[in-house]
């Protein structure tokens, strides 16, 4: 009894809210009329973010996995069927005007067209502008320039290269830059940066993946990096999860998931990613059977049945768990029952 | 290496782009050889050039844009001096082409069949249906399809299998160089995977060249024999693949192999600060010296030549003509 | 950008062309209407049917009234007509579409029903009928009545714009930033539309134009104030072209000739403008 009483403080001060927690998300698109054979882009999916201490979360996955549904639900563009987004503790379908407003400002968004993203009608100092008056991020407007300065410096801008600019008339990485820029005005506790690089160059890639980086060191900024380029995963994040046609594969530290995979599919993810080595080719040879592609109809087991080097017959039966091979290390493959 | 005759030589190529602001100049003065069978990667950033140069092989350079100078020999032929018919027939069965998203290219309300057909017939006249259905079922089969793709339509197949298409159109006339422009830069990885394969595949069994044009290092490693790196419509390097990687002498070649991320080591990755020169109006001297750690004087006054520092290894740098000197 | 636009039409041939004409018409229009004085309209304040002449640059009518002082009136009236119509069926049109592009659901649903039944009736028999049961339209009147009809094409054209353009990821970008729907519409979407926008007035007002002269020369226009379609229905109530009054029934169908091919030149030039520029854009 004296026990409890005196560890309960400490559970109490442990148990606040994490930042972002999804919980059994499930989206399914379309009418909802035909019930059957109809595929899910993301299933029963769960995730806690903390918040603090800042880290780096890559969702990898290809096309079709449900990373953009998945990024597209946590920011509230998008209603789940199931399960529900939690901010602090609140479901972000429910919440009051001020919650929003204190959500929008803790999670903000990098998404992936360094152009779509602007209004081409309007200089790109308007993006700093919207937030600052909507945020009441500065009394005046020397305030605001300044922030706004100091926000381009951070990213590695020259503001005086950059303010009065209209948006095609700077490149793809200082457009990418400026909406980093932006989101750390906010000083927010997590940036969605959905495939923030895929449509920039090879020489610039590095040095916004740097920033992304110096903003979690130095500010304290997590980040949930969605892509379908594991290298960058690799070099960047902390933990990663990798989707399969809306299911949790294998999640887990970045560095071990990925230089020794457990999952086939993840297995022949890494094995196909073109090593900038040509003493490095890809070993033998990947079929995919045409009929498999043609295929429509979803399977009742695991969804990877079809291209599974090991299969068997468990698998047909139900999607496999989730089962635990390691510290965090998670796998969703009969294999490892 | 057994001595290749080149099937492709490209001399002092030059392609401007006429607008109102004024003159870009996408290609400015290119020079290589690519040899017959050879895989031949070009590989650059945006903006290098490398797309128009793909169109100016094709002899597809349209209004605002010219040749402004330079020749290119098909098997001996300079095509810029033949008219627009004979280019229009060594087109596709001398040297095809894979475009960039080529799969959304395909006409959505034809079937796979027929479109490969036309490619066919539009350059080869009339062929009688049963010759030509067995003949496009043994393409589909050359790049992995089944037969029964011939009746389908492009919505029923997924990427993979459309470029896949695009490539069975390319090779239908058995040409001698086929270009490919990021044939898989909307794929997923294993599909990527599978789809170059196949290119490969396909090439060895015709004894063509390939000329892969991209920005995907990594792919270019995995399946290119030689390599020419280019930057703001110039040739910064050629050589063999395993030299390019490991042994490249261009800045630019190096910053830029120095910037992929791997899957080795962590935090080992070096962007490239600054941006590439206008195309308008580009530098006296070196296109990359205003980014070059190692740029002297003289690269801002001088523009290097494309020079042959080893066998089979060209370098523009003047950091290396001084060898030679 | 909005500077830059401007800039361009006013560097287009057809464009200018038809922008001169059309204000040349109508100055004229207007600077004859304050200085003619007013009896000049009035029944029998000169001999009836009057060729062009030096007391009357235009002649007289078959009641004695100066056709240049009603040409004056009628210019002025008609484009009035035009414009109100056209600004009133733009605005309309502009708000529906983009509201119901927008926010979609059981407010889209209901707005394109709407959209589609106005869509759909035949637009000239139902000005007709309306006119009709109304006895004694205003010009203004008129106006309205044509707007009724003005409305709906710009409204789904923009909805289909809005559609689109709701997709893109700078409207993700302004959500993000905590921009209400109706800020996002005005502040962000309508920019995109506003070239669209001018020229589909261009087009509305020439044909509510057409429409007001079809209707008046059926008898079913102002019959206190004169329009140029009402000129024409006068001038066929009284015969003026069996009996040869070619300055009657000429100088009208010559107005409104001019104002619809300068009306047409500035959509052509419009036309020329925003098509190369859209397709660059997008």
């Amino acid at each position: 009894m004296n026990v409890q009483k005196e560890v309960q403080p400490n559970i109490l001060s442990q148990t606040q809210a994490p930042l972002l927690e999804v919980c059994n998300l499930t989206k399914v698109f379309g009418s909802g009329l035909l019930q059957r054979g109809q595929k899910a882009a993301l299933e029963n999916f769960s995730m806690s973010i903390q918040g603090s201490p800042s880290r780096i979360i890559s969702i990898a996955g290809e096309s079709g996995s449900g990373k953009t549904t998945l990024a597209r639900l946590i920011l509230g563009f998008l209603i789940p069927t199931q399960g529900e987004v939690r901010y602090r503790g609140k479901d972000i379908k429910t919440m009051d005007q001020k919650s929003w407003k204190t959500f929008r400002r803790e999670v903000q968004a990098i998404f992936q067209d360094p152009y779509g993203v602007y209004n081409p009608f309007y200089p790109i100092d308007r993006v700093f502008e919207i937030v600052i008056q909507k945020f009441h991020l500065a009394k005046n407007r020397q305030e605001s320039r300044r922030i706004t300065e100091e926000a381009l410096v951070v990213v590695g801008l020259r503001p005086d290269e950059i303010l009065g600019k209209y948006p095609h008339q700077l490149s793809g990485g200082q457009r990418q830059r400026i909406m980093l820029a932006r989101a750390f005005l906010l000083k927010p506790k997590l940036i969605i940066a959905d495939e923030p690089v895929s449509m920039i160059d090879a020489s610039m890639r590095a040095i916004i993946l740097k920033i992304i980086m110096d903003l979690k060191d130095n500010f304290g900024i997590s980040f949930l990096y969605i892509t379908h380029d594991l290298s960058t995963a690799f070099q960047i994040s902390d933990d990663i999860i990798v989707l399969y046609e809306g299911l949790v594969a294998e999640s887990g530290d970045a560095e071990i998931v990925i230089s020794s995979p457990k999952h086939p599919y993840v297995q022949l993810l890494v094995e196909s990613i073109p090593i900038p080595d040509p003493d490095q080719p890809w070993q033998g040879r990947v079929e995919l059977p045409p009929e498999e592609e043609l295929e429509k109809d979803t399977l009742r087991g695991c969804k990877f049945y079809r291209r599974c080097p090991y299969k068997m017959e468990i698998c047909l039966k139900n999607p496999p768990p989730l089962y635990n091979i390691g510290a965090d290390h998670l796998a969703a493959c009969y294999l490892y029952k | 290496m057994t001595e290749r005759k080149p099937i492709l030589k490209v001399k002092d190529l030059k392609v401007y782009y006429h607008i109102d602001r004024g003159s870009v100049r996408a290609v400015d003065g290119v020079s290589f050889t690519v040899h017959e069978g050879e895989s031949f990667g070009i590989v650059g950033e945006s903006g290098c050039g490398k797309s128009t140069m793909a169109m100016a092989l094709l002899g597809l350079v349209v209004s605002p844009g010219t040749i402004e100078g330079g020749q290119i020999f098909l098997d001996g032929t300079d095509i810029l001096s033949l008219n627009r018919e004979l280019i229009r027939k060594i087109r596709w069965s001398q040297i095809s082409f894979i475009p960039q998203g080529a799969m959304n290219s395909l006409n959505p309300v034809m079937r796979i069949g027929s479109q490969i057909a036309d490619v066919i017939t539009t350059h080869q006249g009339y062929q009688p249906e049963k010759n030509l259905r067995k003949r496009i079922q043994k393409l589909l089969s050359t790049v992995g399809l089944p037969h029964r793709v011939y009746r389908m339509y492009p919505h029923e197949l997924s990427g993979g299998m459309k470029q896949r298409v695009c490539i069975a159109m390319a090779i239908a006339l058995e040409p001698d160089v086929i270009i490919a422009d990021e044939p898989t830069s909307a794929l997923d990885v294993v599909v990527q995977r599978v789809v170059m394969q196949t290119l490969v595949d396909v090439q060895e069994r015709l004894g063509a060249a390939l000329i892969l044009i991209g920005h995907d290092m990594g792919l270019q490693a995995q399946v290119v024999n030689r390599q020419a790196v280019m930057y703001a419509g110039k040739i910064a390097e050629i050589g063999e693949v395993k030299t390019m990687y490991k042994n490249s002498l261009h800045p630019y070649t190096k910053l830029l192999i120095k910037s992929l991320p791997t899957l080795q080591l962590r935090h080992d990755f070096q962007g490239i600060p600054g941006l590439p020169p206008s195309l308008f109006n580009p530098p006296k001297g070196c296109v990359f010296s205003n980014r070059c750690p190692y740029v002297m004087e003289q690269c801002r006054e001088a523009i290097p030549k494309l020079v042959e520092i080893q066998p089979n290894h060209f370098v523009a740098c003047h950091l290396h003509s001084e060898v030679i000197r | 950008m909005k500077r830059g636009f401007v800039g361009i039409l006013m560097g287009n041939r057809k464009f200018i062309i038809g922008f001169i004409i059309f204000i040349v018409i109508l100055t004229g229009a207007i600077i004859a209407h304050q200085t003619i004085p007013f009896r000049y309209s009035r029944t029998g304040a000169f001999p009836p049917g009057l060729p062009p002449g030096v007391k009357n640059i235009l002649g007289t009518d078959s009641l004695g009234r100066g056709i240049g002082v009603q040409l004056a009136e009628g210019i002025i009236n008609s484009v009035q007509i035009g414009l109100i119509a056209a600004l009133i069926g733009t605005l309309v049109g502009a708000l529906i579409g983009f509201t119901s592009g927008y926010y979609g659901g059981i407010i889209d649903a209901i707005l394109r029903i709407l959209m589609d039944v106005f869509l759909s009736i035949p637009s000239l028999l139902f000005l007709i009928l309306i006119a009709s049961l109304m006895r004694g339209v205003t010009v203004q009147g008129m106006a309205l009545i044509i707007a009724l009809f003005a409305w709906a094409s710009p409204a789904r054209q923009i909805r289909a714009q809005v559609l689109s353009l709701k997709e893109r990821a700078f409207v993700d970008m302004a959500m993000l930033s905590g921009m209400s729907k109706m800020e996002i519409i005005t502040r962000e979407l309508v920019p995109h539309m506003f070239q669209w926008m001018s020229a589909n007035f261009v087009n509305a007002t020439l044909a509510a134009m057409l429409a007001e002269s079809g209707l008046s020369i059926l008898g079913l226009g102002p019959q206190n104030e004169m329009t140029l379609g009402m000129m024409i229905y006068w001038a066929l109530s009284y015969a003026a072209v069996f009996r040869g009054m070619w300055w009657w029934w000429g100088s009208t169908v010559f107005t409104l000739t001019s104002i619809f091919i300068s009306l047409y030149l500035l959509h052509l030039g419009f036309d020329e403008v925003i098509n190369p520029r859209m397709r660059s854009k997008i």
